[in-house]
């Protein structure tokens, strides 16, 4: 077995559990400011993460990630439409492959 | 096995299955086109059982991130599951100890939900146990079934736009959640500024110059 899967794995399990524990071991430092804090950072990480996926590093050069934007932009569009998960995720990325693929390659 | 606490728990996380077994099937699947052996996978799901650290964790393992990035990552994104047992301390203590464990460890997003929404029931241990245990099935099922067929399914350029997909949605739905428009804009000019510092680490750095914000913002607006 692969050391950095099994270090990556064993470290996530116990962070998981740390995390989720957090509030049956010590009920009185959970304040509720932390609780907000913890409530609206994902928004944040997820937008960072959406960039980081698209790698900043690309969008100094051509194709400047176009093929990754308008993706998401269908990706916004379908999504605000049906709210179905799976059917914006598939829309997007088949977007994605084929504007690599046919109209703006070399960007994958 | 208390039947009818099944029943009523397979219909009310009904939904969570049809939703986490296909994301389980993508996390098989892009994890073995990774280049990891295929059990490893649903081995993954099974100890770490939480969807968007797991994604997060498999783009940032196929950068080679240090284990250090990939803890302080993904922590900041499982903070969010600390504050869901507040609400459910009292229910869960009647449950005895491993079964207990198991509905803590096994608290995601769905279960907190349901938990949350539907009151106590009778045999309320039973119903518990069954809520947290059928989407992780679904999960680790999910998972099992994607990698196992990865090889048969054509390995696409591109693929990895899942994820980028995947994080945007969930962009989209904490705006439509909890409507704070700062979310949409300040990590642009967090991931710039990073970037412009240290482009290898900016992800992190951006974090951290996110939690400062918020941070700030929560003490300063009272909200």
């Amino acid at each position: 077995m692969n050391s950095y899967y099994t270090w990556v794995t064993v470290s996530l399990c116990l962070l998981i559990i740390l995390t989720r524990s957090l509030p049956f071991l010590l009920a009185g430092f959970m304040t509720e400011r932390f609780n907000r804090l913890g409530k609206q950072l994902p928004a944040y990480i997820m937008l960072l993460l959406v960039i980081y996926e698209i790698d900043l590093g690309t969008i100094f050069h051509p194709p400047y990630a176009l093929p990754a934007v308008l993706a998401l932009f269908i990706v916004l569009l379908v999504h605000l439409m049906l709210k179905n998960t799976l059917i914006s995720i598939i829309c997007g990325t088949v977007t994605f492959i084929l504007l690599n693929l046919y109209i703006l390659p070399g960007s994958v | 096995m208390n039947k009818e606490e099944f029943r009523y728990a397979l219909n009310v996380t009904s939904p969570t299955i049809f939703a986490y077994t296909p994301m389980g099937f993508v996390f098989g699947l892009l994890f073995t086109d990774a280049g990891y052996q295929w059990h490893l996978a649903p081995l993954m799901s099974a100890l770490v059982y939480a969807g968007a650290v797991q994604f997060v964790a498999l783009s940032m393992m196929m950068n080679h991130s240090t284990l250090l990035a990939i803890i302080s990552a993904t922590m900041f994104v499982a903070l969010r599951n600390s504050f869901y047992g507040l609400a459910l301390i009292d229910r869960f203590k009647q449950a005895p100890v491993l079964k207990r464990w198991f509905m803590i460890f096994g608290l995601v997003d769905a279960s907190y939900a349901i938990l949350t929404i539907v009151p106590k029931r009778n045999d309320d241990v039973a119903f518990c146990f069954y809520v947290t245990l059928f989407p992780y099935i679904s999960w680790v099922g999910g998972t099992f079934l994607g990698a196992f067929l990865a090889d048969y399914i054509p390995d696409i350029r591109g693929m990895y736009f899942v994820l980028t997909s995947f994080f945007a949605i969930l962009v989209i739905e904490y705006y439509l959640m909890y409507k704070k428009i700062d979310a949409l804009i300040v990590p642009i000019p967090a991931a710039l500024l990073a970037y412009w510092f240290v482009p290898q680490y900016y992800l992190i750095l951006a974090i951290i110059l996110c939690v400062f914000y918020l941070y700030i913002k929560l003490r300063v607006t009272h909200e």
